[in-house]
């Protein structure tokens, strides 16, 4: 048992950073393909 | 890739278990969660052969430093109840293409796709031993949590159950992976596209009943659209369709349990009691634990169905007047897993991708994930 993580080189900044999932629609479309999934039907 | 082939030729059979299993709308699991889990494989039995990092170098002269990646060994994995197969394979598939073998355990009641999916895996050719599924409760979670052999856990589920599994894994320094509860906002500016808003709405609420830690769950609208947004929320709420998960034109199917059901409409029941406006859209069977999507009208940020996981087609609608006041709300709760902000100023959407404390922020959008890019929590 001598731990977790890593010190030292780019991978110690993945200890010090947190990840950010940014999604941007770029369709502008109102109801999206797969919103049938949840709601309406697959060609509405 | 074999295994995946496997897989999509049992993809028919899968889907209709996962329904049986979960309550699940069979369109949501033949069109999401089994074609999904199978893609996720795809994508880590491929990117584990194209893996980066440091190049090998004489960064310290007279000598060649080079890394590399290693598995952890035996990896432990308790999965939920509300995706069973795809939280399974989320685990299963990068841990078994770094070369580790898993023991995993299902949620108890929702196990019949992770046996399934190890059957195939064994028919398909994979060694008898890389992928081990433990049934049972706690006392099946907490053996492989404390497992000297076990190097590493990785928890899908409740925050309480994540507290515990940290607690438990953390005398023997075992490294952990916890993803846990969410309370998403949804932020829809005056500026926004109203019907795109609503539509997302209704989408990244109500989505497998609204049981999913990333489900947008606390909606703030700007005070100049809030009664637009509303009414319009309203009546697509009154369309979705709650009923039996293998009728064709069902949308939604029931709660996963009883004690679930209970759990949701406690929240509701609450609400009503307080004198906050319930709007209850729609109707649903009268047997079964069938629950309505249901609206909760401008609730104090303190209510309990604003602060906490409900967990069910429930959303809470509240005002804002200021993007300052906005990101305020939004950030207001412990949890940060996911968010989403409905703006067409394209300034705004990137100051609010910023500002907003959540592992993953949708620009209107909300829910759309893929196998490449992560599903992370940011506290």
């Amino acid at each position: 048992m001598s731990g977790v993580g890593k010190d030292m080189s780019h991978y110690a900044l993945e200890e010090y950073t947190v990840v950010k999932h940014v999604v941007f629609d770029i369709t502008g479309d109102q109801r999206k393909g797969w919103h049938f999934t949840t709601f309406g039907k697959a060609d509405s | 890739m074999k295994f995946a082939d496997a897989l999509d030729a049992n993809a028919e059979e899968l889907a209709h278990l996962e329904s049986k299993n979960a309550g699940k709308a069979l369109k949501l699991t033949v069109n999401g969660d089994i074609p999904f889990s199978i893609d996720n494989l795809r994508y880590f039995a491929s990117v584990v052969r194209r893996q980066e990092g440091a190049a090998a170098g004489e960064y310290i002269g007279g000598y060649t430093s080079m890394i590399r990646r290693e598995p952890i060994g035996i990896v432990g994995a308790i999965t939920p109840w509300n995706y069973p197969l795809m939280m399974a394979v989320w685990k299963i598939a990068p841990a078994i293409a770094a070369g580790n073998a898993i023991v995993l355990k299902p949620a108890p009641n929702t196990p019949i796709t992770t046996i399934r999916f190890a059957q195939i895996a064994l028919e398909s050719g994979l060694p008898e031993g890389l992928i081990n599924i433990v049934t049972g409760g706690a006392d099946v979670g907490e053996a492989i949590c404390t497992h000297p052999d076990i190097g590493m856990i990785s928890f899908t589920g409740s925050t309480r159950t994540g507290k515990r599994v940290a607690e438990l894994a953390s005398p023997m320094i075992k490294r952990v992976t916890l993803e846990l509860g969410g309370k998403a906002p949804f932020v829809v500016f005056a500026d926004a596209d109203i019907e795109a808003a609503a539509n997302g709405a209704i989408v990244g609420g109500y989505a497998n009943s609204g049981q999913d830690c990333t489900a947008a769950t606390r909606i703030y609208v700007q005070n100049e659209v809030f009664d637009q947004f509303v009414d319009r929320l309203t009546e697509l709420s009154k369309q979705v369709v709650v009923g039996d998960p293998f009728a064709e034109d069902t949308d939604i199917g029931p709660l996963s349990s009883q004690t679930h059901f209970n759990k949701v409409k406690g929240f509701v029941e609450e609400a009503k009691q307080q004198g906050m406006q319930v709007i209850t859209c729609g109707k649903v069977p009268s047997e079964g634990y069938y629950f309505p999507p249901t609206l909760i009208i401008d609730p104090p940020q303190t209510a309990n169905c604003v602060c906490e996981e409900i967990f069910g087609p429930v959303l809470v609608v509240k005002r804002f007047s200021s993007e300052e006041e906005a990101i305020e709300l939004a950030n207001d709760t412990p949890y940060g897993l996911s968010g989403s902000c409905w703006t067409l100023n394209v300034q705004r959407a990137m100051r609010m991708a910023k500002a907003m404390q959540c592992g993953t922020v949708w620009i209107n959008d909300h829910l759309a994930i893929g196998s490449e890019m992560p599903t992370v929590d940011s506290r």
